[in-house]
């Protein structure tokens, strides 16, 4: 399902925490699923429940689901937390997550701007005592693990807004707290989810097929070499800023697929200043691939 | 020099060294590691992405500390080996082979460099006449603010002429080196591309004139200075656009005094044109028609008789004894 068109997937873990999301990015339940939300602006929503096994559960499943969703997407854990030593509505952006059980740790790429960030500790049961300069959650550790092999390692981030502290404990953590913690944050959670959304649109800019790719493909049948070939050819053209060249040769006719191959080769070699020359090592990869192939309709 | 955050191993946290890297690296977020490979060069990493905010890491180097320098790297006066206590650069050349070698874009500093000189020595031991060559991996000067790379190094091969450093560098960094008093073993080679190319590919580098004016200081001072005029880079004009590179280059730096120039051509490992071309498909440089030799890739319309023409303009202006071609 490469045209999906999702940016970033944010994952909570209590539908608390998803109530404001939903309001914020105008999410939509998403057809068949009870715990996924979607949006029209590139942004989903997964609510797993809460603890660390409820999130493996859920995010494997949602994969399960999407076994050929792209990977270039953002994931953004956002979800209450408590802190050690900041105050009841700070927030901050993890720059190291470490698994409370067994003191394993994780590292977000620090790519995200603006943010205060600091160490979340992801434990089994709540913290009460908050023993180290950290934030304490029950997820953020198995959400990266989980989340970092569907996506870019660099696009994975978890986002805490503090809940609770030494002096405001977990017993007044109430639906209207969160639900004020939430709204106090939402610009700056749509600042974050803005930054990541455009680091995966570049991402997935450069890895989209360029449109006269899409066109070629749908004219001629390609084997899987000569569709690579072809779409590196495209990206080379444009690349070498000769994109109307490309629309010329692309609206020409040609034999087959080899001869539309040859005839992009052909230009690039002489756009080098190499007439004599015909493209190195790739064309004879080209001819070696080419001649089974014919073309589907003439353009 | 901006760092998004510092990661620390915890095994050198308390040197000295470290202390005094991070009372100059200013209010950034300092996070503590194990190994530096749990932030460096992991799966699914992308270095274009950590080009927008790179942080320092701070390391120890373990293994091998020295090289065999490949072949034709440098000037030939012995034994070439290289050192890397830096892993990428401040710097973002579009031609650059660190682009493909690492999946990370975030700088390393490894601060054990006693453990460096340890293993400098015991090479040279092997062997006089040995040069060490720094800048392979980095850029040498571009982080000595920093780094404290000179104060510690300088010394060092101060004390033993029998050795030679090469410090590569497009920097401009040059006050710590001009605190000391010029080392006849210790050569400081820059390297330049002619000013259209800079210009499109050498993104953070200080511009010609201020290298070109750093370059002459140190040739003023009396330190024995290089050029390396590489990567040369096929295009229009290349010929034309040396020319007035090196009548700048010659202009402003002293032919006679120099230790040595050099010329090499654009060439990139197959593996390495291929993760560029993944991470920068729209650049041009990499779309270009590329010739593919011993698992080496270059690009056509290059080649021997590119080379030999900006050579012989080349050799109008410097003697041929202190010239060498790059491999």
């Amino acid at each position: 399902m490469l045209g999906d068109p999702v940016l970033i997937n944010l994952v909570v873990a209590h539908g608390l925490e998803a109530k404001p999301l939903i309001a914020l990015f105008d999410l939509q339940p998403q057809e068949d699923s009870d715990n996924v939300y979607v949006s029209n602006s590139g942004v989903r929503l997964i609510v797993t429940g809460m603890g660390r096994q409820n999130v493996e559960y859920s995010l494997a499943q949602w994969v399960e689901t999407k076994p050929s969703a792209r990977r270039d997407m953002a994931w953004l854990n956002v979800g209450i937390a408590g802190h050690q030593n900041l105050a009841v509505g700070d927030t901050l952006i993890a720059n190291k997550i470490i698994s409370g059980p067994d003191n394993e740790s994780v590292f977000p790429t620090p790519i995200i701007s603006g943010l205060k960030t600091g160490t979340v500790i992801t434990v089994d049961r709540p913290e009460l005592n908050y023993p180290k300069d950290a934030a304490y959650d029950m997820e953020a550790f198995a959400f990266w693990r989980s989340a970092a092999a569907f996506g870019p390692l660099d696009l994975v981030q978890s986002y805490k807004i503090v809940s609770d502290n030494p002096d405001s404990s977990t017993d007044k953590v109430t639906p209207n707290l969160i639900a004020e913690l939430f709204d106090s944050a939402s610009m700056e959670i749509e600042d974050l989810v803005l930054q990541l959304k455009a680091l995966a649109a570049k991402q997935q800019s450069l890895v989209s097929d360029p449109p006269a790719f899409v066109s070629a493909k749908a004219s001629y049948r390609l084997s899987v070499t000569q569709e690579i070939q072809l779409r590196r050819l495209c990206h080379r053209f444009y690349a070498l800023q000769m994109g109307e060249s490309l629309e010329v040769i692309l609206s020409a006719s040609h034999r087959d697929s080899r001869a539309l191959i040859g005839a992009l080769h052909a230009a690039l070699g002489h756009a080098d200043g190499n007439p004599g020359r015909e493209g190195g090592e790739s064309l004879s990869r080209v001819e070696a691939g080419g001649g089974q192939t014919e073309r589907n309709q003439a353009s | 020099m901006n760092f998004s955050s510092v990661y620390i191993e915890d095994e050198i946290a308390e040197t000295e060294r470290v202390t005094d890297i991070l009372a100059r690296v200013g209010d950034i977020p300092r996070i503590r590691i194990e190994r530096y490979g749990e932030i460096f060069n992991r799966a699914g990493q992308n270095f274009r992405l950590q080009k927008q905010a790179p942080a320092l890491i701070l390391a120890k180097k373990h293994g091998k500390k020295v090289l065999p320098a490949p072949e034709g790297y440098g000037f030939e006066q012995g034994s070439g080996f290289y050192f890397s206590h830096m892993l990428n650069c401040l710097y973002d050349c579009r031609y650059c082979f660190l682009q493909g070698m690492y999946r990370s874009a975030h700088y390393i500093l490894f601060t054990n460099y006693e453990d460096f000189m340890h293993d400098i020595l015991g090479q040279s031991a092997q062997a006089a006449g040995n040069v060490f060559y720094s800048g392979y991996d980095c850029d040498s000067l571009a982080m000595e603010p920093v780094s404290g790379f000179c104060n510690s190094f300088i010394p060092f091969f101060g004390n033993r002429p029998e050795m030679t450093l090469e410090i590569r560098t497009k920097s401009t960094q040059v006050r710590k080196l001009l605190e000391f008093d010029p080392l006849p073993n210790c050569v400081v080679a820059m390297s330049f591309t002619p000013e259209a190319a800079a210009k499109r590919w050498e993104h953070r580098v200080p511009a010609i004139t201020k290298r070109l004016l750093a370059m002459r200081k140190l040739q003023q001072a009396g330190w024995p200075v290089a050029i390396r005029f590489e990567p040369v880079i096929a295009e229009p004009e290349v010929e034309n656009n040396y020319a007035r590179l090196f009548q700048q280059v010659f202009s402003t730096l002293n032919g006679e005094l120099m230790h040595s120039v050099s010329l090499g051509e654009f060439r990139l490992p197959k593996d390495f044109h291929k993760k560029m071309v993944k991470l920068y498909p729209e650049e041009g440089l990499l779309a270009r028609e590329t010739i593919c030799s011993d698992g080496m890739v270059s690009l056509a319309g290059g080649g021997a008789e590119m080379m030999q023409a900006i050579e012989s303009r080349l050799l109008t202006h410097v003697d041929s004894s202190r010239y060498y071609r790059c491999a």
